[in-house]
């Protein structure tokens, strides 16, 4: 007989609306300024004007190049201000899209409706410093961080997305557990861990503190999690098993919630007996 | 300069340059002289 599979217990993600004003944009008119060049094109080819179809079609690809560019500008623009510790976007992709605005509006206006070479730069100009207005040109200040203790900001950002992928890590084999306690307890822990990144991206100067419990505790819950999702997977547990893994799974907690309230307090001496207390009853159960 | 005033200013001007320079290209392409093609025929001169 078939039984159903558990419910899996999923905690709820609190829904966070970011803010952004009205006349931000998301560079999609670009698509639809040039819309015009796409009947000259056809006009061209219609009168054999072989000068009219390579100005009028090669200027509006031009314009979608642009616009693809400028809309990618906008999203790493995005990413960065939602970030407190990064570098600026590697290309200044928006300063790229009103460059190519420009040269192509210039020959649109030189080649495609005969102007003067003057009144052709002055459209170009026009159209750079449209961009500029409307878009503005890519962040390239570095986001540091005071008191980060000897540590860059490259390493505090590699520090932190190193950590949120093995907390993503931890919930992919969280979703190969069919086990609704076991679920519950792994989906708190993996919030526990973070709102310690949260709160280290907040606080920087706790990077000496906090590396170490990204580096060894939190990997050793990611293959304690793993490690048990595939044992789980190919046979049938035993409930030794499952309460050694229930008991490691409480200490996991307990540690990430001392480390928590330890990083607020910054008594760094009580955390690190902490944690040699955890990695010593890791090693005791044979997990790490 | 305050942002809103930016923005439409921008946008004004990138309205201005680009809609303009398009809507331009096609009106010369409408009214440029057919040379590509062949002169037509003296038909009188056949008969």
């Amino acid at each position: 007989m078939n039984t159903p599979p558990p419910t899996i217990y999923r905690s709820p993600h609190r829904y966070v609306k970011k803010p952004r004003s009205w006349f931000r944009g998301n560079g999609g008119l670009l698509y639809l300024f040039p819309l015009m060049a796409i009947p000259a094109t056809i006009t061209a080819f219609g009168k054999g004007h072989l000068a009219g179809i390579f100005v009028n079609g090669g200027g509006y690809a031009l314009f979608m190049v642009a616009a693809n560019l400028l809309r990618r500008g906008l999203l790493a623009e995005v990413a960065y201000d939602t970030k407190r510790v990064t570098r600026a976007p590697k290309w200044p992709l928006k300063t790229f899209a009103a460059i190519v605005v420009a040269v192509a509006t210039f020959l649109i206006a030189w080649l495609g409706a005969q102007h003067t070479l003057l009144v052709a730069i002055a459209f170009g100009f026009g159209a750079l410093l449209g961009m500029y207005l409307n878009y503005g040109f890519d962040p390239r200040a570095e986001k540091t961080i005071l008191g980060g203790h000897g540590y860059s900001t490259d390493e505090i950002r590699q520090t932190i997305d190193d950590a949120n992928s093995v907390i993503e890590s931890i919930e992919a084999a969280n979703n190969q557990i069919r086990n609704a306690e076991f679920n519950k307890r792994i989906d708190r822990i993996c919030d526990t861990a973070r709102n310690i990144l949260v709160e280290l991206e907040a606080n920087p100067a706790a990077i000496r503190r906090t590396r170490k419990f990204l580096l060894v505790y939190l990997d050793g819950a990611s293959k304690v999690t793993a490690g048990y999702a595939s044992t789980h997977a190919q046979v049938t547990t035993t409930n030794d098993l499952e309460q050694n893994f229930r008991n490691v799974l409480d200490s996991i907690e307990s540690v990430f919630k001392e480390q928590r309230e330890k990083l607020l307090e910054e008594d760094l001496f009580d955390l690190d007996v902490q944690m040699e207390v955890l990695a010593t009853q890791l090693k005791n159960e044979g997990v790490v | 300069m305050p942002k809103l005033l930016r923005k439409l200013l921008g946008l004004l001007l990138l309205t201005t340059t680009i809609s303009l320079a398009t809507c331009q290209s096609l009106h010369h392409a409408i009214n440029v002289n057919n040379d590509a093609l062949p002169p037509q025929n003296n038909v009188r001169g056949l008969s």
